[in-house]
């Protein structure tokens, strides 16, 4: 946190604030109903008790016992902010309190001014959350009116040391542009098809990350999920081979794949893409460094017995936290989120491999259009880390034409290793092969490759077959005729 | 005499609670004395024991064909009378004049002319 801001109570949102609020500036928040605002205006001013700051909540739309209750469910310590309320109570409807005498900007315009004028007086609060502002536009005779109000009361609060934080409710009939233009900074809130997504669309005096950043409201408050920006990110680190401990395939890979790069398994189904994966991250775990495999298709204990099955201690491996196996329900993140979940194992759990399985599963199991763009930005953000990336893509066709990939995302890995079925003397067999190595050479030839109780088995160089691709290999023949 | 003496007696007549209120505050703040009235039949009451009643004004809202009666005494009895309603409608500014009205105002009342009216009516008055 910058020394010079002020902390809205919610981390995602600071650092898409590049630290926090500029003190003593008003800040519009906006969104339709049931959208945070004012879960959003809660932590705010919590994060101010927190500080030992006087907070105040001006309410004018919800009754304080409600917003108390609701807030005190999200764990919210209400007791600690001063609530000021100016909605009205139930006796205006019991008691016949309604009239048309004159108008309520004439009427209530005065009282309610005096009694804030007192309460912010008397407290001196350094934050004020203001819910919402647009319920003073009926205290206004007309638009001019209600501008001028508005800015004369804002510059009120912040003359009296306040930062301030005000909600509006707007619809298409009643827009909230005024409050916009009059606010130092505005802070959108969205509701689309069940996902939340946070908008800064203005911030006097400061940058911001742009962009729609997901959020979710959770018990404990509000959860922002900034939007990945990997060029904000870089580590140094040793560009070295890491080996998978396998003396073959290193050799076919000319010693491993290098950290800080992409690379894709890819091949049908059964052939033992994850297994090869999950070898780079046993050998990662002998090494002491930690791994994190997101189990897209498979819950965490398949994918345990699967490695056992072939003397692959993960069991082992997660005890000593050298592996995580997270396994992802479908629909369950935003992309954001995701990224979220995947910098916080390497942030602050130090992994130094991630592997995806797989990228069909990560475009089915995530929320939200346009993954490959966010699939491109994590890994991005991931390579300028130094952590190695693991991809495990699924090619439809068993044998036959060969492709890559099927989902246009070749152009993400610095690696592509690709694994065949091959059908030789009536036996279904595999190969294995290296199809593209930006940082170093690597063997030409394939490989035959066999996955058995004792672990992964790499043969020597197919140097005497040809139409492997195709997976009908025919024996060459080196004499001339 | 006293000050409270010297100070015009405006009655208020008027159905809502609320609105009898926030007229008689409003009218209380520029310092007229206020006999505010609820009901008819308090203001029959007021009538007839009070004789120094300046101006009165009545709303209409709520009120049965009744409150033509009362207005028709206030000409009687020389008092001027406003006739306030949320309606601009011709047969209430019709009846309003016929009953001896100064005139209708239309509801909301803007409470600087309503004020500065009020204060005219009154130095007429004098």
């Amino acid at each position: 946190m910058q020394h010079d801001r002020l902390s809205t109570g919610v981390p995602g949102l600071d650092e898409i604030l590049y630290g926090g609020l500029i003190p003593q500036q008003a800040y519009l928040v906006r969104g339709g109903p049931g959208v945070g605002k004012t879960t959003l205006g809660l932590e705010f001013l919590s994060a101010g008790v927190a500080q030992g700051e006087n907070s105040l909540f001006i309410v004018l739309g919800e009754a304080e016992s409600q917003v108390r209750t609701n807030g005190n469910r999200l764990g919210f310590n209400t007791e600690a902010i001063t609530f000021l309320d100016l909605s009205p109570s139930s006796d205006f409807f019991t008691e016949v309190e309604t009239y048309d005498i004159f108008s309520p900007a004439e009427v209530e315009r005065e009282p309610t001014t005096q009694k804030i004028v007192e309460q912010v007086k008397q407290l001196q609060p350094k934050r004020v959350f203001i819910d919402a502002m647009t319920q003073f536009r009926y205290l206004a005779t007309d638009v001019f009116q209600f501008r001028k109000q508005v800015l004369s009361f804002l510059r009120f609060l912040l003359e009296q040391g306040a930062t301030v934080l005000f909600a509006s409710e707007s619809s298409p009939t009643m827009p909230d542009d005024d409050l916009q233009f009059m606010s130092d900074g505005v802070i959108e809130l969205q509701q689309t098809n069940g996902t939340r997504c946070l908008m800064v669309v203005k911030f006097r005096g400061s940058g911001f990350r742009a962009g729609a950043h997901t959020f979710r409201l959770l018990a404990t408050g509000m959860e922002v999920f900034p939007r990945l920006q990997p060029e904000a990110y870089e580590r140094d680190f040793k560009m070295e081979a890491i080996p998978s401990g396998v003396p073959e395939l290193d050799a076919l890979l000319n010693g491993g794949i290098e950290r800080g790069t992409v690379t894709i398994f890819t091949g049908p189904t059964g052939v033992g893409k994850t297994t090869i994966g999950v070898q780079f991250i046993k050998a990662a775990a002998e090494r002491g460094e930690r791994s994190v495999l997101y189990a897209f298709e498979e819950q965490v204990s398949m994918v345990l017995h699967r490695a056992e099955a072939i003397s692959i201690p993960v069991r082992g491996m997660v005890q000593r936290e050298t592996l995580s196996i997270v396994a992802v329900e479908p629909l369950q993140f935003s992309p954001d989120e995701f990224a979220n979940l995947v910098r916080q194992e390497v942030e602050q759990k130090q992994a130094r491999i991630v592997m995806l399985d797989s990228i069909a599963g990560y475009r089915l199991s995530v929320r939200g259009a346009d993954l490959v763009s966010h699939l491109h930005a994590l890994c991005k953000y991931l390579q300028n880390v130094g952590v190695t990336v693991i991809l495990i893509n699924e090619t439809e066709g068993i044998t036959g034409d060969f492709r890559a990939t099927e989902i246009g995302i070749s152009y993400l890995a610095d690696n592509i290793v690709f694994l065949r079925y091959l059908e030789m003397q009536g036996e279904m067999r595999k190969a294995i092969g290296v199809l593209k190595k930006r940082l170093s050479n690597f063997e030409r030839t394939l490989r035959e490759l066999d996955i058995t109780s004792d672990g992964i088995q790499v043969g020597q160089p197919l140097s005497q077959l040809r139409g492997i691709l195709r997976g009908e290999p025919e024996q060459v023949n080196n004499q001339c005729d | 005499m006293t000050d409270e003496a010297l100070r015009p007696l405006i009655l208020a007549v008027d159905r809502n609670r609320r609105n009898l209120e926030l007229l008689t505050q409003v009218l209380a703040r520029q310092g007229y004395q206020v006999l505010s009235k609820i009901s008819l039949e308090e203001v029959e009451e007021a009538m007839n024991t009070t004789t120094t009643i300046k101006l009165a004004l009545v709303d209409i809202s709520g009120f049965d064909a009744r409150i033509w009666k009362l207005c028709q005494r206030l000409r009687e009895q020389g008092i001027p009378f406003l006739v306030i309603s949320p309606q601009h409608q011709a047969a209430v500014q019709q009846a309003s004049v016929t009953h001896g009205a100064l005139g209708l105002l239309g509801k909301p009342l803007i409470m600087r002319e309503f004020l500065q009216l009020i204060q005219n009516l009154l130095k007429g008055s004098e």
